[in-house]
């Protein structure tokens, strides 16, 4: 039973952190809510669910990334340039791409879930007392490896560095010779190729539909929250707790209240909290 | 524009409208009547985050506190007027209570918070099978007992009257001010006296109050409820009327809930539903590139705004200031 | 002597390891512009935070009128007649000159229980019109009324936050470095201004760079360096004292002193 929970525990939180530190990078850099980033999930699911047959699955998965990484020019240049100051448009203009995406990918796909299959679903080891899946632990993994990837990015590259000069403040950035068009358009494809990847990960353990992406940015909402707007490490760790007491929720409570469960934890923490536990920086001096 | 031609502008508008039961089939009158009963939620965050700065991403929990209140007391029996007051009372109460935690939080924690608010009311709608009947629908609510016509019209001079409510408050009232002054400087408003959490909570209030007499009209005239209709995506799509609209312009946002309603059923004629709501996107998209401030904003340029001449009054021989006769103050 | 206007005693704040403002006394009572001076960071805006509540203080007391009031928030003191200005201004850029001065109104509206109830009175109306445009004419701003603040040019800012702060009709009024980026016409006038409000029974206090200025017009000056306060008394006599001149006018002098 812990096997289990502690399992799904972290495919979710896994799968929330993917999501949550592309909103954070996006959010760090730009100001703004990328809020089709649910989308690029689910694009990245199907992207890689059509690609698997042709090229196997983890070829797939390559596939999905770059499809979104081309996604994310496009909605850089669509709902995020044309709106820079102005972030209520921003997210609005994020929404109105979300939107579109869904009933793209329902012209495309049908409305009807879909079962993702792969090999690695039917192999399965047995830890303690209990046969996990591969593909579980597939998740599991390369949800690590992406997000030390994306550390090792945003604290060693030069990329990274660019990154936090801008978030720092974009205008010293751009003074020092920074393009912070060309930053921002990084951070949003990043952001939509980690969304894919969490996607074409998660697609095969859960039904892939193309409302999946909405849930999934919820949580991924509750998660930056929780760990403190823009700051990575802290959102990584809103991710874990989010995925566990969810986890923890389906099993003792009940499923229909997993959500619910996240959520009331969100809004308690902020009575607490009100500036989420990783508080994003000190208050301005008058 | 003139100020005697906007007036004849915005006269025409509402005749314009009032005619419509002549003019159109009791499918679109239907449409309308949804539209102007929707365009109260879309005020509801004129008024908390066009006029008092807060975002709000869980007016949808409102709405359905509003509307399943109604819903419920009037499935048990109780009378239409009693449960519309419950109604009406609830979700503002329940505004004030989320505005004590709410209204220190900030921007996008707001956002998420009032997300979470929002998330919870529709999860709670959906799991308390015993009182909402849960995903099964809530059936047999009672209504007002207008007939259709009566509804439109009843909608239409409530929603326009609030309209111009709102209009006048944010434009030539003291209230609209110090509602602004939160909005665009919490320091230095409260430097000048302005009980900022006070404002907060009173705007978490009013704008639960709108939104949840929107539900009560949608429950009374639907007459049928599910939890569907309260969920996170619900809230988006008013957020996105209101933005479309013009945040903070409460004749951009009655004109934008008519469009966006009315658009997506005109569009029909292409058949699926993906591709209408595809345009509906896409709209939404080229208003926000090419009309940044909305309708409102476009309605704001057209207006050539009031200019006062200020001469300076004679100052009637002003008593020597005294140390002791101070301005008074409760001290 | 009567009760003053204002009284610190003992006011010390820290921020984390930082000690701000230790043991600051300060008295000023009706009617006089006390200068507020010192190098920069050594404690003045944080000095005029704490008096009027952004800052809540770690120790000592301040007096309005022999109450206490450290305990108060900011929009409540305000409402007891402490107004303030901002180093950095602070206005609502995209409100009207007109509403921002409007705005300014609260701080006398709500000072008792039954302002609530004309708060939806018309903009136009005496009660509120009157009072504007009084401060309007006063600060030399009338004919900008119906301008955005953020049309504005920097220097009249100024003036729309002290119509702003004048039309509260405040006991005392804080000013931080209000003649920053000031013509020398509208430096004379904020002079005016100033003398003005001391005439009518306000205290000011007086934050500036300018030394010049708050020599002619304050009555009393108090030093302060590091968070301490190393000198009070009038003008004149900071001029020769041997801590203001080592600490403020400091380092510029003494070069000269040791070039000649």
């Amino acid at each position: 039973m812990l096997t289990q929970i502690i399992v799904n525990g972290l495919i979710l939180a896994g799968n929330y952190a993917l999501v949550a530190v592309g909103l954070t990078l996006v959010f760090g850099v730009m100001r703004m809510v990328n809020f089709a980033e649910g989308q690029s999930v689910m694009i990245g699911a199907f992207v890689a669910f059509t690609a698997t047959p042709y090229v196997g699955y983890l070829p797939a998965i390559a596939i999905a990334m770059a499809t979104n990484a081309v996604l994310g020019i496009i909605l850089e240049r669509t709902a995020f340039r044309p709106f820079r100051g102005m972030e209520l448009n921003g997210l609005i203009a994020s929404m109105g791409m979300s939107i579109i995406l869904i009933n793209l990918a329902e012209l495309i796909w049908g409305t009807v879930p879909q079962t993702f299959d792969t090999s690695f679903n039917n192999i399965s080891v047995t830890i303690g007392t209990v046969g996990v899946s591969v593909q579980r632990l597939l998740v599991i993994a390369s949800s690590v490896v992406l997000l030390l990837g994306l550390w090792w990015l945003v604290q060693y590259s030069n990329l990274g560095r660019q990154f936090r000069a801008v978030s720092e403040d974009p205008e010293v950035a751009g003074a020092m010779g920074i393009n912070t068009n060309a930053v921002a358009r990084m951070s949003v494809v990043l952001g939509s190729a980690l969304a894919a990847a969490a996607g074409a990960l998660s697609g095969p353990v859960n039904l892939i539909t193309p409302e999946m992406g909405q849930a999934e940015m919820l949580n991924a909402f509750a998660a930056i929250i929780l760990g403190g707007f823009g700051n990575v490490n802290g959102t990584i760790f809103g991710a874990l707790l989010i995925g566990m007491v969810q986890s923890l929720a389906a099993v003792y409570v009940s499923n229909a209240y997993s959500n619910s469960i996240a959520f009331g934890l969100l809004v308690v923490t902020l009575i607490f909290f009100p500036r989420g536990l990783v508080p994003e920086r000190m208050e301005e001096n008058v | 524009m003139s100020e005697t031609s906007a007036w004849i502008l915005r006269a025409l508008f509402v005749a314009v409208l009032a005619t419509l039961p002549f003019l159109v089939n009791g499918y679109w009158l239907n449409m309308a009547i949804l539209a102007l009963i929707y365009s109260l939620v879309v005020y509801s965050i004129t008024v908390l985050t066009g006029f008092t700065g807060l975002l709000s991403f869980g007016q949808a929990g409102f709405v359905g506190l509003g509307g399943y209140t109604y819903g419920v007391l009037s499935v048990k029996g109780v009378d239409p007027a009693a449960a519309a007051a419950w109604g009406l009372l609830v979700p503002t109460v329940a505004g004030f209570l989320l505005g004590l935690p709410a209204a220190r939080l900030r921007g996008h924690y707001l956002a998420i918070g009032t997300l979470g608010f929002g998330v919870l009311v529709g999860q709670m709608l959906n799991n308390m099978v015993d009182v909402t009947r849960g995903p099964m629908g809530l059936l047999g609510i009672k209504s007002f007992g207008f007939d259709r016509v009566t509804w439109f019209y009843f909608v239409l001079a409530l929603a326009v009257g609030l309209c111009a409510a709102l209009e006048y408050l944010d434009r030539r009232t003291f209230l609209g001010v110090v509602l602004k002054s939160v909005k665009y400087d919490e320091i230095s408003a409260s430097a000048s006296g302005i009980g900022v959490f006070a404002v907060k909570l009173l705007a978490f209030s009013a704008s639960a109050f709108l939104a949840g007499s929107c539900g009560v009209l949608l429950a009374a005239y639907m007459r049928f409820l599910t939890p569907d209709l309260f969920i996170s995506a619900e809230s988006f799509r008013y957020l996105m009327m209101s933005v479309v609209g013009g945040v903070g312009s409460a004749s951009g946002a009655i004109i934008s809930s008519l469009i966006l309603t009315a658009v997506p059923e005109a569009l029909r004629a292409f058949g699926e539903t993906n591709v209408r709501l595809l345009v509906y996107g896409l709209m939404v998209l080229f208003v926000l590139w090419f009309l940044p401030g909305g309708i409102g904003g476009l309605i704001d340029r057209l207006m050539t705004p009031v200019r006062r001449r200020i001469t300076p009054r004679p100052r009637v021989a002003e008593p020597a200031p005294q140390p002791t006769s101070l301005p008074g103050r409760a001290s | 002597m009567s009760i003053p206007m204002l009284q610190l005693r003992g006011v010390s704040k820290r921020f984390g390891g930082i000690q701000a403002l230790q043991n600051i006394d300060l008295v000023g009572q009706a009617g006089e512009v006390h200068g507020l001076i010192g190098p920069n960071g050594a404690g003045k805006s944080t000095l005029i935070g704490c008096i009027t509540g952004v800052n809540r203080i770690d120790g000592g007391e301040i007096r309005l009128r022999g109450d206490r009031i450290e305990q108060l928030p900011v929009h409540r003191r305000a409402r007891l007649g402490v107004a303030r200005t901002f180093q950095k201004i602070r206005l609502a850029q995209q409100l009207t000159v007109f509403e921002n001065v409007a705005a300014g109104l609260c701080a006398k509206r709500f000072a008792t229980a039954s302002g609530w109830r004309g708060v939806l009175a018309p903009l136009s109306s005496r009660a509120i019109a009157e009072p504007v445009e009084d401060a309007l004419v006063a600060t030399g701003i009338a004919d900008l009324a119906d301008e955005k603040v953020a049309s504005l040019p920097y220097g009249k800012r100024h003036f729309v936050e002290l119509a702003r702060n004048l039309v509260a009709e405040p006991d005392v009024i804080l000013l931080d470095e209000p003649a920053t980026g000031l013509t020398d016409d509208e430096r004379e006038h904020l002079s005016m201004l100033v003398r003005q409000m001391a005439e009518r029974g306000t205290l000011v206090i007086l934050v500036e760079h300018d030394l010049n200025l708050v020599g002619r017009l304050c009555d009393t000056v108090t030093v302060i360096e590091y968070g301490r306060r190393i000198f009070n008394g009038t003008p004149a006599e900071a001029q020769d004292d041997e801590a203001v001149v080592r600490a403020y006018l400091g380092s510029a002098k003494l070069a000269k002193e040791a070039q000649a």
